[in-house]
């Protein structure tokens, strides 16, 4: 989608970098270890290219955390997993052997919550550097087939015209592992004047 | 009005005459409302009740103020960015052991602390934040059992997986000693079996413990007045010494046991197919104490594997010992034979020894066969191969090759007429009449020998000269040895 | 008195953004400085073949080959050239890897005040 300029979107890139990278150090405190993470790759699309890349991209089952926000821009953001990696990705953090195959609720629990600090941080870098405000909601965490992925993102109800999906996808690097997971920002673009408007302010500082 | 206007309308009636303050202390799960200044505006009567606060003693405080020193900076944090930034947070269980000091009253009057998870949840339309604590207790319980289960079902599987494909007994019952030692902490085990006089029990396996505690504790007499593995042995149920130290039976053992740590026994039987006890698992923990459940299931599963183990060993060499044994007289059969004359050459080769191989054919078998039948001949060959084998020394082989044709090997011989003399015992025995019933049953025996190295180097030339010389034996007259020149 | 001569500077950062961000605060110093900018590792080397550097300051995060990576084969080959890595993930593992390089560590986003003290640190 041509919304961003190649600057603006290296920008956004950047942000979101540092929102990770934040994230990443809040993570390694809470779990006394190193924890660090990267973003190779943000792409804005349309709805239904999204809905053709989850069918595609995406392995059959996903585990993830969902969570809405308001503020310089509004809509909701989701953490996607391939099922069996979150559990990697939970029982890495938390240093446990690996239980049975299925997530169970604890587990479910501390999923919503990596997605949640991963999501706050990420989202309150953006609105800091842009000097906005955002809120979040509390995170809910899920697991669908990947078809049942955008009902659960609600991409059908959404307004194709005016929804615009940032994908973002997020390198997770622990002690002994190493994944990655994709950052779904289904944005309201009705509401996205402000923080374009404060993009480009930004930006203009800088050039 | 329509179905859905008329249920509408009876909903907001109802949330209208509601009391909310009613509803929420109703709840089961601590409800706070804080301002923006993280100050506790509200508190439901579950959260004071968890918490041994009243009320009036919370309302007003922020959660730092009434808990200081006790909270996680990451809960600090989480209040902070809900109350002032408008971040949602979930603190979960398995990331934060430790969140607010809830708790609550145990049947027995102790105070026990609540696992929960903490939600933070800024309202949209208003500048509160809800905090919710749920308590998690039984979800952690449940986990907690499930991972302890599914570590034993790890193990289980990997000695089922050692009894299924390897060929050493004492590896399995090693390993379930160390699948025990693994998911008790600081105990040793010891899996115990009975003697051949089926009287006493003495140790087989014992990774952790050292050699002359197993060689003193063998021959655990089984008797009502032994000790615990004794007596789980002869009640074919578990059986519990808590503390080794108050119990008399393990008088003689305390200075030893104080030596190597252990204070309790924990005694578990093997129990096989029909009900037959076939050995003793036991556990020694470091400290005076009793299994809990877990500890109990462990103890039966571990003693069910070893039952499996030793049923599977046991067919497997009475499977070998088939297919190396004749079946009517249990003598070695050909195989087994060769097996053990291949042996000594190699032997008699490097030491310089002589030996003796004798083919043993019996005179007139096949007439008593006809004329009373084959089951008085398999009766004959019996016997015959009895009186054979008393003349032989321990390292001597006597076979069965054929229907009636023996081979024995003298493992050493010193002199060539050594030979000859037990050639002829071996005519006199098999020359005898075995009484059967009312019948006299009588052969005789036509021998062969062959010397090793003299007539022979090689298992073929021996057994071959063996043979001819017995033939040799038979056409001179029968009921005789004779050795080729 | 002598004069200064500029201090030869390498920017290695994938993202233009960020190496325009970075060069506006190095501007805002004052000092005399000569900005060279590649936005990748192999690019970083390949500039270095023709041109000379004092400093680098260096990304963590790049496709390719990362900061580390870079920081180790330059210092193979440049002994004298000063470095710092800079990024976004502020941990003690990093930062420890960093120093054991003998490199700075600077977090991102960065300040001016942080950067004066690296770039004018004595050598």
């Amino acid at each position: 989608m041509d919304l961003f300029s190649p600057d603006e979107h290296d920008l956004i890139v950047e942000l979101m970098n540092l929102g990770v990278g934040r994230a990443a150090n809040a993570l390694s405190q809470l779990v006394n270890d190193e924890v660090l993470l990267s973003v190779p790759r943000v792409e804005f699309i349309s709805v239904p290219e999204a809905q053709a890349a989850f069918r595609k991209d995406l392995p059959s089952f996903l585990a993830g955390v969902l969570q809405d926000f308001e503020g310089f821009i509004n809509g909701r953001a989701a953490l996607l997993f391939p099922e069996a990696r979150s559990l990697e990705l939970v029982n890495a953090m938390i240093g446990e052997e690996l239980s049975a195959d299925e997530i169970t609720e604890l587990e479910q629990e501390t999923l919503a919550e990596l997605g949640n600090i991963l999501l706050n941080h990420c989202l309150a870098t953006l609105a800091n550097q842009l000097k906005q405000q955002v809120q979040t909601d509390i995170p809910k965490a899920f697991s669908v087939s990947a078809a049942d992925l955008p009902s659960t993102l609600s991409l059908y109800d959404s307004d194709n015209e005016n929804t615009l999906v940032m994908l973002v996808q997020i390198d997770f690097s622990l002690r002994h592992s190493a994944l990655r997971g994709y950052l779904a920002f289904i944005i309201d673009l009705r509401s996205a004047d402000t923080f374009i408007t404060a993009l480009r302010s930004y930006l203009a500082e800088l050039l | 009005m329509s179905q859905t206007e008329l249920q509408s309308t009876c909903l907001s009636d109802v949330l209208d005459n509601l009391d909310c303050t009613d509803l929420l202390h109703s709840l089961d799960g601590g409800v706070l409302l804080l301002d923006s200044e993280c100050r506790i505006i509200f508190c439901n009567r579950w959260f004071s009740r968890h918490t041994g606060m009243t009320e009036q003693h919370i309302i007003g405080h922020t959660i730092e103020s009434l808990f200081s020193a006790q909270l996680p900076p990451a809960l600090l944090d989480a209040i902070e960015s809900g109350c002032r930034l408008r971040m949602g947070r979930i603190l979960s269980h398995q990331l934060h052991k430790r969140l607010l000091p809830l708790w609550r009253r145990a049947p027995g009057g102790e105070q026990i602390p609540l696992y929960q998870s903490i939600l933070i949840k800024p309202l949209s339309q208003s500048n509160l934040t809800l905090v919710q604590c749920l308590d998690i207790t039984n979800a952690v319980r449940r986990e907690q059992h499930l991972r302890a289960s599914e570590r034993i079902l790890r193990l289980e599987r990997s000695v089922l997986e050692l009894i299924a494909t390897g060929d050493s007994l004492e590896e399995v019952l090693l390993q379930l000693c160390n699948t025990v030692e693994n998911l008790v902490p600081g105990a040793s085990s010891a899996i115990l079996l009975p003697d051949e006089s089926g009287r006493r029990l003495s140790v087989k396996s014992a990774p952790n413990l050292p050699n002359h505690f197993l060689q003193r504790r063998e021959g655990l007499s089984l008797t009502a007045e032994g000790t615990t593995c004794a007596q789980a042995y002869l009640s074919r149920g578990l059986t519990i010494c808590p503390d080794i130290h108050q119990d008399s039976h393990w008088h003689h053992w305390r200075d030893q046991a104080q030596r190597y740590g252990i204070s309790a026994c924990w005694a578990q039987p093997i129990v096989a197919a029909y009900d037959e006890v076939i050995g003793v698992f036991a556990c020694y923990p470091q400290n005076p104490a009793v299994p809990d459940d877990t500890q109990r299931q462990l103890l039966q599963r571990m003693a069910h594997l070893a039952a499996i183990a030793m049923e599977r060993h046991k067919r497997i060499e009475r499977i070998r010992f088939l297919a190396m044994h004749d079946p009517l007289t249990g003598l070695p059969n050909r195989s087994l034979l060769n097996e053990h004359l291949g042996r000594n050459l190699r032997r008699a080769h490097r030491e310089g020894n002589q030996f003796a191989l004798m083919f043993i054919d019996l005179d007139g078998f096949k007439q008593i066969n006809d004329q009373h039948g084959h089951d008085a001949g398999d009766d004959l060959l019996s016997v015959l191969s009895g009186r054979i084998t008393e003349q032989l020394r321990g390292t001597d082989t006597c076979a069965r090759i054929g229907g009636d044709e023996f081979v024995v090997m003298l493992e050493t011989v010193t002199t060539g007429d050594a030979s000859e003399q037990v050639a002829e015992k071996l005519l006199d025995c098999l020359n005898r009449p075995v009484k059967r019933g009312q019948l006299q049953l009588q052969v005789s025996a036509s021998i062969g020998i062959a010397l090793y190295p003299q007539d022979g180097n090689s298992a073929d030339a021996l057994l071959t000269r063996a043979d001819d010389a017995m033939y040799r034996a038979k056409a001179l007259g029968k009921n005789r040895w004779h050795r080729l020149d | 008195m002598t004069t200064t001569k500029p201090i030869n500077l390498l920017l290695v950062d994938d993202s233009r953004i960020a190496r325009l961000s970075l060069s506006r605060q190095l501007k805002s110093l004052g000092l005399e400085l000569n900005l060279l900018e590649a936005d990748s590792a192999d690019a970083a080397e390949a500039l270095l073949q023709s041109q000379a550097a004092d400093i680098a300051l260096i990304d963590f995060n790049m496709p390719g080959r990362d900061g580390l990576e870079l920081a180790e084969a330059l210092s193979a080959r440049f002994p004298q050239l000063r470095m710092a890595l800079v990024t976004a993930n502020i941990q003690d593992a990093l930062a420890q890897r960093a120093r054991e390089m003998g490199m700075a560590f600077l977090p991102k986003p960065t300040t001016a005040e942080q950067l004066a003290a690296f770039v004018c640190q004595e050598a």
